[in-house]
């Protein structure tokens, strides 16, 4: 299989375990709370822009990131 | 978060690069920073992250590793949880440089007078090797897509491939190519009309202005003459109880006020 190919199956790939770690909203929150109980705010990032994070929101635990990227 | 995590020169196309883990108590309103140290083959540089400090994030991360472990379990794999961000990290990295048609990264110096995340000194772009680009280091090709199609994919629940992937060559690797970003805007300028189609359009749009103010001078003038004529009008009652008398030629006959004698045309 050529890069060209294994290309597409790593961007499917990674847009599902973007989906895994991440739920989408609307999804089941299969990670509610995600994070320690004390911890009220948490962010994985990489020079500044924030990939996956979540926040205390009304009571409940809001994922917030940014997706990418969607297969060429 | 502002004031956290620049690195202007931290790229997967280094030797080390770093992962920010920011995170806050509840009872704290400041937060914390800790960074997740990788080399190029996914593992972590322990000669840079301590081990404390590993076992803070994994303790703060604990119920997302966990059910990451479980569905692991399930597809009977085991995972390495930063071996998978990591390659989550690096493959989005390389991905998204590969969408815009290159293979190597260049970073840039922040400004001296630096206050925010964003601002960078263009002039002295720092252009780094394509040696630790995932697609072209067949030896990091040969790891991520080892860790691909034996622990991501399972943990997804993919099928997993039957061929393997071609080890990378001069051909056989991603290439850098010309994008191009395409923009589309609506584009009007202004000219002269020709002198008809000029006095149509303004005739046709003051009509609609001139036409509106007419009706409403109109309306006014009417409402106002109405009303100064209900004024003028002698009321049923004394019509029936007064009379008046014709100065000009004394007749007796009444006359109306505001009239004219029925005898002389005296106005009275």
């Amino acid at each position: 299989m050529t890069v060209d190919l294994a290309y597409i199956l790593w961007m499917q790939s990674l847009s599902g375990l973007l989906d895994l770690v991440i739920p989408s909203e609307g999804q089941s929150l299969v990670y509610e709370p995600p994070i320690a109980n004390n911890v009220s705010s948490f962010s994985l990032s990489f020079n500044g822009p924030i990939l996956m994070s979540w926040e205390e929101a009304n009571g409940r635990v809001r994922p917030t990131y940014a997706k990418y990227p969607s297969p060429r | 978060m502002a004031g956290f995590g620049l690195h202007t020169q931290n790229t997967p196309a280094q030797d080390s690069w770093v992962v920010n883990v920011v995170y806050e108590y509840q009872n704290e309103t400041m937060p914390h920073k800790i960074d997740i140290n990788f080399v190029p083959d996914g593992t972590i540089d322990f000669s840079k992250t301590k081990k404390s400090d590993l076992e803070i994030v994994n303790t703060v991360m604990q119920p997302m590793i966990t059910n990451v472990e479980i569905a692991a379990m399930r597809q009977g794999i085991v995972v390495d949880f930063w071996r998978v961000v990591n390659w989550l990290f690096v493959s989005s990295y390389w991905a998204l440089l590969a969408d815009l048609g290159q293979t190597t990264a260049t970073t840039y110096p922040s400004l001296p007078s630096f206050q925010g995340y964003y601002l960078m000194d263009f002039s002295s772009p720092v252009h780094h090797p394509e040696t630790n680009n995932i697609w072209v280091n067949d030896t990091l090709y040969g790891i991520y897509s080892e860790l691909l199609l034996g622990t991501i994919m399972p943990l997804l629940g993919s099928p997993v491939p039957l061929a393997t992937f071609a080890p990378l060559n001069e051909t056989n690797r991603i290439h850098p190519t010309t994008t191009t970003f395409w923009r589309t805007y609506i584009c009007s300028v202004r000219e002269l009309k020709a002198p008809l189609p000029a006095m149509v359009s303004i005739i046709v749009s003051e009509y609609a202005f001139v036409k509106g103010a007419y009706g409403l001078f109109i309306f006014l003038a009417s409402w106002y003459e109405k009303r100064k004529y209900r004024q003028r009008m002698v009321p049923f009652p004394i019509l029936l109880t007064t009379g008046n008398v014709c100065e000009g030629c004394d007749s007796d006959d009444t006359v109306l006020l505001d009239a004219c004698c029925d005898r002389c045309r005296h106005y009275v």
